[in-house]
């Protein structure tokens, strides 16, 4: 069994606010393989995005803390590791691209002067090489005429395409994991498969491992091998995509799952509903996060925080009720 | 305290005590004496009087065109915010600084005239500011809620787009206030505005132009107080504006 | 049976200015001969991604924003006609909800006076306004004691609930909403959509839903018209859209909505349909059939010849070429 390649470890992120501390994330655990595509679901308010900046360490340092846990790159703990280092890592090793590509270029400069820049920061090379790589990274994600568009400004390109130079960019220097912040939320249905065709292809073709972090359950139905999901700063539950959807183990999974609507022209029904709303990093309470929502909470939830147990292989999940021994089928 | 201020000392701003020149502090006079005798404290606090009195007047008069212009160029668009919009662009070339002080030097220095000269320089930036506040929440989707649901124009003005379009300027009409005072101490000056024995804080500063090295208080005491008077008013608006936004006002 | 509203060669064009005289330098063409019709009681679906003008379209329907050309009659009453203060009457019978929670509702009123204000622009008097409200707010599952509080302090959810509930009050007869859920989280959304699907029974309510997902869609919807580049490519039944569609662009939306299901997920990918290119600009669409730059069926009839709704049965299509 190879090493992983990432292992959150434990992961607690605190912030320092003017009202206090504010428990973000309270034990996140995370691995990712080789070439394995991990889907990271949760709503808002869960932590799945502070989770995914904390591996690149892009969240400012106050106000946050990360009083407890590790994030274990290829067995190095990127937490503690110096800023200087972090930058070679940074899209040499790790890439990431993030929801909203117009906010995340720059305006003034052109997509091949933001590729080539990458490059030439993790490669040794002359501005006319990294240009011609730029050149070919933009062909490789399909955007038709690189030689032109690669002197273009952001504001030129369309919202899928600035999400293809985007990726272009992850990639230039063979990154071996690409991390996906919300990469398709933005997009028209249409574009969205044509960026979702693309990163899997890459995956494959490149064996490039990928966080995809998303709300959307079709997208991760999709392109993923494994999914965690996230809820009130704690991973829930890991399985992989298929158990996830078919046999959810945790309550919220499980609820999550019968209330998205089903593309369908049968017979209409009520939409299974979880009464409430996600809470807010301020609102975590001592036991289960999800008890004051969850159909099936008894005291015990409310008081002690369920741990992540094992189910099986690659499979695990956070909730006191299944420790007894009809509830997984209850829940099926 | 400067409202009161005539009434806290027993002396005229202008009467002269010629056997006490020129002394800090001495007994009778708080702070002291200035260059002709003057008790500097009385001075003082008529000038800030003074000061805060034109720089209000000048300010409601130009938040009054300001809201008034600017609410019609906000809110109604197309060719009345042209004209109005462009009126103010070729206002804005005219120096009106020197036109101002030639209607001073015509007109004589009294308050109406410093005020008139005040008033012409700083009329449109109110104006822009707070049309551009007005277009601004004219466009978001609570007024056009408002708008599908039948609420006729006075009432959409009045409940939603102006109460929202005012707070984010109050900050500015605080910053203008301070200008406006600012601006009548330079003018004081410079000697265009307001003149002897009229006690603006500018007056005082230009009047103590000789004494700076032997005795610089007759210089700092109006300065710092000039100083001062605009910092408080500044945070006041800053204060104000916080005080009025509901999100900062409920418990969540 | 009459239809409640219709709809009728509804067009908007956007003019582009330029220059200090603000000279008119082209049209973004947003929407070009629109057609359909409501039912009393029905849902309609306006799909379509974005930049296809189904906004523009559900803001037409209420006179927000004012057709170019086209006209909409409402119960039988010409509402481009009307005069501005009859229209102003006429509200209480159309009411929108919009899509952004958080930009909705006046930050400076409270949820009780934001829910009233359409009862009392509209005539009721304010002592009669609170038995009203609190029935509304009830049936939103809207606390009784929310009411004194202000926007900030809710959640998206909730507050999508004020907007509904303030779009209700007046009992109109056909409730516009644009994006209602988009904004919202999954587990919220379920919530929303069970409720505008109670208030559509109670209240006797015509809905034009318009979205841009399709799951949401085809859960609301009795019937779907897909739009692109202003114009309704396809209209029919629920079942008829999602079903048997014949136009290519529908057929390539259906096959691009990503299924929360790992096993459809994998028959799909190997025949799924991925469409080329991208949205031609509004300012400039292409001649004759405004689809054919990305269809894969495209002719050169296509580019000389705009392809009008030819109906099939309940599915009207338009395509030279249908399936």
């Amino acid at each position: 069994m190879t090493e992983p390649l990432l292992h959150i470890d434990n992961l607690h992120v605190h912030f320092n606010t003017s009202d206090g501390i504010v428990k973000a994330i309270n034990g996140a655990s995370l691995t990712l393989n080789k070439g394995e595509v991990v889907g990271l679901v949760g709503e808002s308010g869960s932590g799945k995005s502070v989770t995914a900046m904390s591996v690149l360490g892009l969240v400012p340092k106050p106000p946050a803390i990360y009083p407890e846990g590790k994030i274990l790159w290829k067995g190095i703990d990127l937490l503690t590791t110096p800023e200087r280092d972090l930058r070679e890592i940074r899209g040499g090793e790790i890439s990431m691209i993030f929801q909203d590509p117009m906010t995340s270029l720059n305006p003034v400069y052109t997509i091949g002067h933001q590729i080539s820049e990458m490059i030439r920061v993790h490669q040794r090379v002359s501005v006319k090489q990294a240009k011609q790589q730029a050149i070919e990274m933009l062909e490789l994600v399909g955007v038709p005429n690189p030689h032109q568009r690669v002197d273009d400004y952001p504001h030129q390109f369309s919202g899928g395409m600035r999400q293809r130079a985007m990726i272009a960019m992850a990639l230039s220097c063979n990154p071996e994991l690409l991390i996906a912040d919300e990469p398709t939320t933005a997009l028209d249905v249409t574009i969205q498969a044509q960026i979702i065709e693309i990163l899997e292809k890459l995956a494959r073709e490149r064996d490039v491992a990928i966080l995809l972090i998303t709300h959307d359950l079709g997208v991760v139905a999709g392109v993923c091998d494994r999914i965690s999901v996230m809820y009130g700063g704690r991973i829930v539950e890991e399985a992989s995509v298929d158990e996830i959807f078919k046999k959810p183990l945790m309550p919220y999974t499980w609820g999550l799952m019968k209330s998205i609507p089903q593309m369908s022209s049968g017979a209409r029904k009520k939409l299974y509903t979880i009464p409430g709303s996600p809470p807010t990093p301020r609102q975590m309470i001592d036991g289960c996060t999800f008890a004051p929502r969850c159909e099936f909470a008894i005291d015990k939830c409310f008081t002690d925080a369920p741990t992540l147990e094992n189910y099986g292989k690659g499979r695990a999940a956070r909730c006191h009720r299944l420790s007894e021994p009809d509830f997984a089928r209850k829940l099926s | 305290m400067a409202i009161f201020g005539p009434l806290m000392s027993s002396y005229e701003y202008d009467e002269l005590t010629p056997e006490i020149l020129v002394g800090p502090f001495s007994p009778g006079h708080i702070l002291g004496t200035d260059d002709l005798g003057r008790d500097i404290f009385v001075r003082v606090t008529n000038g800030i009087r003074l000061s805060m009195t034109v720089a209000i007047v000048v300010t409601l008069i130009s938040v009054f065109v300001g809201v008034a212009l600017g609410g019609l160029a906000g809110y109604f668009g197309g060719w009345v915010d042209t004209i109005i919009s462009r009126f103010i662009d070729t206002w804005q070339v005219i120096p009106f600084v020197l036109i101002g002080f030639s209607i001073i030097t015509v007109f004589g220095s009294s308050f109406w005239v410093i005020v008139a000269a005040l008033v012409l320089t700083g009329w449109y930036s109110t104006t822009r500011l707070f049309r551009a506040s007005v277009m601004q929440v004219k466009s978001l989707d609570y007024v056009e809620a408002a708008r599908a649901t039948g609420v006729p124009t006075k009432r959409l003005i009045l409940r939603h787009v102006g109460p929202n379009a005012i707070p984010p300027i109050i900050v500015v009409l605080a910053f203008s206030i301070a200008g406006a005072i600012l601006s009548e101490s330079i003018y004081a000056f410079l000697g265009v505005g307001f003149r002897e024995p009229t006690p603006s804080l500018g007056v005082m500063i230009s009047g103590s132009r000789n004494y700076l090295v032997d005795k610089p208080f007759v210089f700092f005491i109006p300065g710092s107080i000039l100083v001062m008077l605009t910092l408080s008013i500044v945070l006041i608006g800053d204060g104000l504006r916080d005080a009025l936004d509901p999100k900062l006002r409920g418990s969540k | 049976m009459s239809n409640l509203l219709s709809a009728s060669g509804l067009v908007k064009r956007f003019p582009i200015q330029r220059g200090i005289f603000k000279r008119t330098v082209g049209h973004v063409n947003a929407v070009s001969d629109i057609t359909f019709d409501i039912a009393p009681g029905e849902t309609l679906g306006l799909v379509g991604e974005s930049g296809c003008g189904k906004s523009t379209t559900a803001r037409m329907l209420m006179r927000l924003i004012e057709p170019t050309a086209g006209s909409v009659t409402f119960n039988g009453v010409n509402l481009n006609s009307l005069s501005r203060e009859e229209m102003r009457k006429m509200r209480k019978d159309i009411q929108i909800v919009f899509q952004d929670p958080y930009a909705s509702l006046n930050p400076r009123m409270t949820i009780r006076q934001i829910i009233a204000e359409p009862l009392l622009v509209h005539g009721m008097s304010e002592s009669d306004l609170d038995p009203r409200v609190d029935e509304i707010m009830e049936l939103c599952g809207l606390a009784q004691e929310f009411g004194n509080r202000y926007p900030h302090e809710f959640s998206g959810g909730q507050r999508q609930r004020v907007g509904i509930a303030r779009a209700l009050i007046t009992r109109p007869k056909l409730v516009v909403l644009d994006e209602p859920v988009s904004a919202l989280d999954v587990s919220v959304q379920a919530q929303i959509l069970n409720l505008l699907d109670d208030l559509k029974t109670k209240f006797d309510l015509s809905y034009l839903f318009v979205a841009h997902d399709l799951s949401v869609i085809s859960h609301i919807s009795d019937r779907v018209a897909v739009m692109y580049l202003g114009k309704i490519v396809e209209i029919g039944s629920r079942k008829d859209i999602f079903e048997n569609a014949k136009h290519p662009y529908t057929q390539a939306l259906l096959s691009a909505v990503p299924l929360a299901d790992p096993d459809a997920e994998r028959i799909r990918k190997t025949n799924r349909i991925v469409l080329s290119g991208e949205v031609p600009s509004p300012v400039d669409p292409p001649s004759g059939c405004r689809f054919r730059t990305r269809c894969w069926k495209a002719q050169s009839k296509c580019e000389t010849e705009e392809p009008t709704l030819v109906a099939h049965g309940s599915l009207s299509t338009s395509c030279h070429y249908p399936n």
